[in-house]
């Protein structure tokens, strides 16, 4: 017999003594299948509203805006129910949560809002429960990641915990950068109504992170402009940005 | 980018209607691939748990990959090691000696003692079936690195065994 078939057969009969893993995760999947099919009909509500309520609200305050216009308003398309009121949200509908961040027209403007900005590598991702009234709940994610580089700021420790919304980069316009060991830039404020957290800049979503590949950047929302212009910078070229203010 | 990794990371748009078929084809299997792995049942139930979740959270994504079950191991395994260091501890336990006069036993250790990333891809590649590619992919190598860990991995079992068949 053959080394490659002695192994074979060794694996599967060492496969064969184990007992087979308790199926801890099926209660707990049909669970949230139900809970995501009831978000995904919110989900699915919200964002035909943003698709008709964004246009019509960039349409009514002019071409976007940066936060320093703060007469005019946020021109915006993602941010958090939670800490709403940071930033230029207070305006803002209370549960359009698709619209409550202000959008950057550029990298001095989102440099000047990001309290924290870093590169770190995510440890780790947990359900930090949902809100709202039920069946209408909205899911939220906290993502634990290791401090890299700090560019601008302090950060609290050796990690820090990102609060977002569960489904607000579950898209094909989005990358998912809330894996185990995925390597991010991070532009950040401390959330107002969790100590301790932060959030992305202002809760804005589209153009706060970026995923690092090598010293490549990746844009978590591509198809956003701004966050086009920093993805087409290197790391290097971005950190060096950033630390000149 | 390694040509794996690039088929791996353009997934095609998908649904999450099909997750549950996915997790009861493959969970058992991810299982017992990543307990030859790690060789600790308990950590390794604990780590398919925990990337099955992550999974099903990105099925749209994931459920787009060539071989999701690829990326479950990947995070597994990753979870598995990322545990072990939070717990500064080693996580894999010390392979058990041989016992005599047997060869799988002997075969049981060597493979045991081999490096942990060494072992991860002969596991994968003799217990999983998966071909280099989907090796590659699934643990973001090159190819070629696949090869090179397994040759190498196959020269220090032949070794091994050929050492315990001249003492013997």
């Amino acid at each position: 017999m053959s080394l490659e078939q002695q192994l074979s057969e060794h694996f599967r009969r060492a496969a064969d003594s184990l007992c087979p893993p308790p199926d801890r995760l099926a209660r707990v999947v049909q669970r949230g299948r139900r809970r995501r099919a009831a978000q995904g009909g919110v989900i699915a509500l919200v964002a035909v509203t943003a698709a008709l309520a964004v246009p019509a609200l960039v349409g009514s305050l002019g071409p976007a805006r940066s936060v320093s216009a703060k007469s005019s308003g946020p021109a915006t398309v993602s941010g958090s129910p939670t800490d709403a009121s940071s930033g230029d949200a207070a305006a803002l509908p209370a549960r359009g949560f698709v619209a409550s961040g202000p959008r950057y027209s550029s990298l001095e403007e989102l440099v000047a809002a990001g309290h924290l900005i870093l590169t770190a590598t995510v440890e780790d991702v947990l359900a930090a429960g949902s809100e709202g009234p039920p069946g209408e709940e909205i899911s939220h994610l906290d993502t634990v990641v290791r401090v890299g580089e700090v560019w601008k700021g302090s950060a609290p420790g050796a990690t820090v915990t990102v609060r977002t919304l569960e489904l607000a980069f579950a898209g094909p316009n989005a990358k998912e950068w809330r894996q185990h060991g995925e390597r991010v830039v991070l532009f950040l404020s401390p959330s107002t109504e969790n100590e301790g957290l932060y959030i992305p800049a202002k809760v804005n979503y589209n153009q706060t992170i970026y995923v690092v590949t090598d010293d490549d950047l990746l844009a978590t929302f591509p198809d956003d402009e701004l966050a086009q212009r920093v993805a087409a910078m290197t790391l290097p070229q971005l950190r060096r940005t950033v630390r000149q203010g | 980018m390694v040509g794996a990794e690039a088929i791996q990371q353009e997934p095609r748009v998908t649904r999450a209607a099909d997750f549950d078929e996915f997790y009861r084809r493959e969970r058992a299997a991810l299982y017992r691939a990543l307990a030859l792995t790690v060789r600790d049942p308990d950590v390794a139930t604990e780590a398919v748990d925990e990337a099955m979740v992550r999974a099903y959270q990105n099925w749209w994504r994931i459920g787009g990959y060539d071989n999701p079950a690829g990326w479950v191991y990947r995070v597994a395994l990753n979870w598995s090691i990322s545990r072990a260091r939070r717990r500064r501890r080693e996580l894999w336990p010390e392979p058990p000696p041989p016992e005599p006069d047997c060869a799988d036993s002997v075969l049981a250790a060597a493979v045991a003692a081999l490096p942990d990333k060494q072992r991860a891809v002969v596991v994968l590649r003799f217990h999983m079936d998966w071909s280099l590619d989907q090796i590659a992919a699934a643990l973001r190598i090159p190819t070629g690195t696949v090869k090179s860990r397994l040759h190498r991995s196959l020269a220090t079992l032949r070794s091994e065994l050929e050492d315990a068949r001249r003492e013997s």
